[in-house]
């Protein structure tokens, strides 16, 4: 139940973050980091639990909120990211980096591909051409160099508030 | 551990649900007080951190300063001065700026207008949206023209009752019909997700040349008309097309918004009750 505490006072913060300073940083035009995909992916790994998957559904919603695209589109964006680092998390390797770099590669691509689609199927017009090369590949880079950043603290605040349980 | 599988997989089909749900009551437009209570919950937080944006900036520019400089005394004292320097730059560029608003709309003096300050960007990196710190309460409407000193910015998309969404006018969403000058040519502007415009359905025998500039037209209703959009870079004229193709510089740098006109006194006229094909009277 903490966890699910921790992402309705993260993930809020973070998507206003994304929408309010992150444009008045280096990534002013084009492709930037998807904070609130980077902290839900990071979290599932970090501490692999079934509600976790809350997370998804409320950092969904503040994006949406923010957002000028059709309410309900990122919360299954992200859906499909958590399920995929929720997967992942329970395998044996799942500590080693290149699996954190693998998932966050892979969740952003599938988070986009995701979006996307919802997008299409809600009458959006797109340039997808030039959205996969200004947005998409340089976003996945950015992501995926950001979950090495923010795993480890991610790690250390999952140990301590939600430690994870063992069937003997 | 087949109860937390359990458990994880209901909480998957609860989540899938929900979404399924907003996007259908989305598309049928009935989410508007989820909208406004969430909008109203966010909305704060967004101005308090839009706030601390220039903030953010003084400090990326004074850190290597305090770094080279040891002396503690001489730092805060730089520091200090350099904040004023700093919050006067900042406030002759507010005041530059709100003077060229000001010049805008004693040119355009036949319109209302509603100063908003921009609070947020579409946090999605897929779409052209502007949040602007006005919303319903300050009577701003869907379809309401948004506008700079320099031209058409947008329009409104949606508004909650302290915020609101501009859909940009590079946006893939939006096409403008416009009219060029000085050839008074009418075309219809394209967004596309790139720092130009794409200009269509201007007819062959139109002298179109880079420099031209395109100005929204009465055509269609949903614009006022006379607002710069942007200029044209370049033609695109083959004989054996129907009509000839323009790239088009917007006149808004998008990228460097910190004030908009909202124009209150203009909403699209509606004309789809005159679209439809009737049967012609006859004696």
């Amino acid at each position: 139940m903490r966890n699910v505490v921790l992402a309705l006072l993260l993930l809020p913060l973070l998507a206003t973050v994304q929408s309010t300073l992150i444009p008045h940083t280096i990534w002013s035009i084009g492709a930037k980091p998807d904070l609130v995909l980077v902290a839900v992916l990071a979290w599932n790994l970090a501490s692999p639990q079934a509600e976790n998957i809350l997370w998804a559904l409320i950092g969904g919603l503040a994006i949406d909120t923010l957002s000028g695209g059709p309410m309900g589109a990122t919360i299954l964006a992200l859906l499909a990211a958590t399920v995929l680092a929720n997967f992942t998390s329970e395998r044996v390797w799942a500590s080693h980096v290149f699996l954190r770099m693998a998932v966050a590669a892979s969740g952003s691509i599938l988070y986009y591909l995701v979006y996307s689609i919802v997008l299409m199927f809600s009458n959006w017009e797109g340039y997808w051409g030039n959205t996969l090369i200004n947005i998409f590949l340089p976003s996945i880079a950015l992501n995926t160099i950001l979950m090495l950043i923010v795993f480890p603290t991610t790690r250390w605040i999952a140990t301590r508030i939600s430690p994870q349980s063992m069937d003997i | 551990m087949p109860g937390k599988t359990s458990l994880s997989r209901t909480i998957t089909i609860i989540v899938l649900a929900a979404a399924v749900l907003l996007l259908t009551l989305g598309q049928r437009g009935n989410l508007a007080a989820l909208q406004d209570v969430l909008s109203t919950v966010m909305t704060p937080l967004q101005q308090g951190l839009a706030e601390l944006i220039p903030k953010v900036s003084d400090a990326r520019e004074i850190a290597p300063q305090a770094l080279l400089d040891r002396n503690a005394t001489l730092v805060a004292e730089n520091t200090l001065l350099r904040t004023h320097k700093v919050q006067l730059e900042d406030a002759a560029a507010e005041r530059d700026m709100l003077a060229e608003l000001l010049d805008f709309g004693r040119k355009h003096h036949e319109h209302t207008y509603l100063a908003a300050k921009v609070i947020g960007q579409d946090p999605t990196a897929f779409l052209q949206f502007i949040i602007l710190n006005q919303g319903t309460t300050a009577g701003v409407q869907r379809g309401m023209p948004v506008v700079t000193q320099s031209g058409l910015l947008g329009i409104i998309n949606e508004a909650t009752p302290r915020a609101s969404k501009v859909l940009l006018v590079n946006s893939s969403e939006m096409a403008v019909n416009v009219r060029l000058q000085p050839s008074r040519a009418t075309g219809v502007l394209f967004g596309q997700y790139s720092n130009d415009m794409s200009l269509r359905f201007i007819s062959l025998d139109v002298n179109l040349q880079a420099g031209d500039i395109a100005v929204t037209s009465c055509l269609g209703g949903t614009l006022p008309a006379g607002i710069p959009v942007g200029s044209v870079a370049s033609v695109r004229k083959r004989a054996y097309d129907v009509f000839q193709e323009a790239e088009v510089i917007p006149e808004v740098d998008f990228h460097s918004i910190e004030i908009a006109l909202i124009i209150t006194d203009f909403l699209p006229t509606d004309l789809s009750p005159l679209l439809g094909t009737q049967e012609p009277l006859t004696q």
